[in-house]
């Protein structure tokens, strides 16, 4: 999406969030008022905490919105609601960033999903991702809702991806799980093709807190499927923000068109340049039900291009935002509050 | 790949049955799986869905040998299975439908219906498939919709007559179907053109303008890529087979995020072949 036409759409969604929700245009009013650069902007960025206490604000979700939460390995969990268009969107987005970044343009992919089943009220971010991007296509849940895997789907889904035309399959769940599924798939006779796309969604950590590397999980499934080394993607996502990132063959995170990044110095509030690390902040207009502008958790960066030739930047995650950075940047804020009543 | 003959269907039965069944015919490269929303929709009207794995569903296997007249044995089966029901055909369905107009069916719904195979397949690819050479076609395939398909498929069209949009038309018109009928359409559908929705319309005695035309707000033929569309698209089916089934009262809606919670539930059922819920 050309430059100027993103924001104008993020110019139009803070507008509708502002003159539609009473208490967002308190919010945004009172940081204005306080003294920093960082939030000197007509979309003022929210910091993740504000969603620990965030309610429904029936004045911008349109005719209710299921409300997902965080894992809560910060703390609190943060609480997202997101109504049907915002929904809607965020399918959308999946369906072309597969299409964009990982190139499948098979209209029945099919898809493996392992994690557990999302729960009625306020599921996981997680659960409800990897479950919904299991929902927009030929999907296969291998696990059951004890956690278990289950042969019969696992066998049913190897032969499906075994039969479509380029073997492109797909497998998506936390790393974790993947793990433990490339290890019993290990040295089967039956498996999967060496094209099939392992997609990682959620932490790094086990059910134990165990914090696993990237590197050698990437390694160990790689070699444990027989899959092409590239196959292994990771995927960005925050409950708070209503896009994914796919990683590209070059294992680099893509900036989809219709998402804002910029790399924000935690002590000055400043804009970084491509390559310098900061706080990450997104603005993202596809949601709809609540105001998509969000001060992340993650320290990283922004680069401008990629070896993979995908047009637009892609980003780089470095480490989890420390408490004394987070605070300093509610603090630039003169943040006391929530979006709460 | 040939087909089985007797087909693979899921039964997905209402709750409160209103005493109608509807056939699904899905479009080219999607499975009965992908069908699951539309069938719960359906199932909220009262009507009873059958969701069919076509032939050219990638759950059969690749699809490189795909041949229309496979797809034509396999509806004829499956309505000779369910007789008087209202078939929903959605895109390429509509061409190996056509072959099957004079059995028994209670009603017709026709989305997106591809009626020139020849002319959308080159707006779909770039090429005119049934211009190759019959040296290519006997060793070569082109992908289709991110499927590899061979030129089994162009042989099988001609051998069936199923090449020209004159054919389709004739079949048609040849079937006249008395029993009432709807077309859903894409207002600026790529790959299906209005002048061809319009003959279809002609050739079964609908108007254009009036009722038994559902016209959808959208610039692309596959709208199960757009979200926002597919509702629209699936909404609009739901109106005009509840037209077609004589259904009183206000059509029975269902929220996105509710049908994708249902439609992945339903999916794990089918997944087990049991038929759908009873």
């Amino acid at each position: 999406m050309p430059g100027d036409l993103l924001e104008l759409w993020i110019a139009q969604s803070f507008e509708r969030c502002y003159d539609a929700s009473p208490r967002y245009r308190a919010y945004v009013d009172r940081l204005r008022t306080a003294e920093s650069s960082a939030f000197d902007r007509a979309a003022p960025l929210l910091p993740s905490g504000v969603f620990k206490h965030c309610e429904i604000d029936r004045h911008l979700a349109d005719g209710g919105a299921l409300v997902t939460q965080s894992s809560g390995t910060m703390g609190t969990r943060s609480r997202v609601p997101r109504d049907d268009l915002t929904l809607m969107r965020l399918f959308g987005g999946l369906n072309a960033e597969v299409r964009r970044v990982l190139g499948l343009e098979g209209r029945s992919v099919p898809v493996g999903v392992v994690g557990t089943p999302p729960s009625t009220s306020e599921p996981t971010w997680l659960d409800y991702l990897t479950d919904t991007i299991g929902a927009a296509y030929d999907s296969y849940r291998l696990t059951t809702p004890s956690g278990d895997f289950d042969e019969g789907r696992i066998a049913a889904f190897i032969e499906a991806a075994t039969g479509t035309a380029d073997g492109s399959g797909c497998l998506v769940g936390p790393p974790a799980l993947l793990l433990r599924l490339a290890g019993r798939l290990s040295g089967r006779t039956a498996t999967l093709p060496p094209d099939t796309f392992v997609l990682a969604v959620g932490g790094w950590k086990t059910r134990e807190g165990v914090v696993l590397s990237s590197t050698e999980v990437r390694a160990e499934i790689v070699n444990a499927l027989s899959l092409e080394v590239d196959r292994f993607r990771d995927l960005y996502s925050m409950v708070e923000l209503n896009t994914v990132l796919f990683e590209c063959a070059s294992f680099r995170k893509h900036v989809p068109g219709w998402l804002k990044v910029q790399v924000i110095d935690p002590v000055t509030g400043a804009v970084q340049a491509p390559g310098d690390r900061g706080v990450l902040g997104f603005w993202d207009p596809t949601a709809q039900s609540y105001p998509g502008f969000v001060l992340s958790d993650d320290i990283g960066l922004l680069r401008s291009d990629c070896d993979c030739l995908l047009a637009g930047p892609t980003i780089e995650i470095v480490r989890r935002v420390n408490r004394t950075e987070g605070r300093g940047c509610a603090t630039k804020a003169s943040l006391s509050g929530s979006l709460g009543p | 790949m040939t087909p089985s003959g007797t087909g693979q269907v899921y039964l997905d039965r209402a709750e409160e049955p209103a005493g109608h069944t509807a056939v699904v015919l899905g479009p080219f490269g999607m499975t009965a799986n992908d069908m699951a929303p539309l069938s719960i929709l359906l199932n909220d009207q009262g009507v009873d869905a059958v969701r069919v794995e076509m032939a050219s569903s990638p759950r059969r296997g690749d699809l490189r040998g795909y041949r229309l007249s496979d797809d034509a044995e396999i509806i004829g089966t499956v309505l000779e299975r369910f007789p008087g029901s209202i078939v929903v055909s959605i895109s390429l369905a509509f061409v190996p439908l056509s072959m099957r107009l004079g059995l028994s069916m209670t009603g017709l719904v026709a989305v997106t219906p591809v009626v020139d195979l020849r002319g959308t397949l080159e707006r779909v690819i770039g090429e005119d498939m049934f211009a190759y050479s019959d040296d290519w076609l006997t060793t070569g395939s082109v992908v289709v919709l991110g499927h590899e398909v061979e030129g089994t498929f162009v042989f099988d069209a001609v051998e069936h007559d199923l090449v020209d949009r004159k054919a389709t038309l004739d079949r048609v018109l040849a079937a006249a179907p008395q029993n009432p009928v709807g077309v859903v359409s894409a207002s600026h559908d790529p790959w299906v053109t209005a002048e061809e929705v319009s003959a279809l319309l002609g050739a079964l005695g609908v108007s254009s303008s009036g009722l038994g035309h559902n016209v959808i707000e959208a610039h692309v033929h596959e709208l199960n890529r757009h979200p926002k569309s597919a509702m629209a698209l699936m909404n609009a089916c739901v109106e005009e087979i509840r037209r077609v089934a004589g259904l009183e009262g206000e059509r029975v809606d269902v929220s996105f995020r509710d049908l994708l919670t249902r439609a992945r539930d339903l999916r794990a059922t089918s997944l087990e072949l049991t038929g759908g819920r009873t």
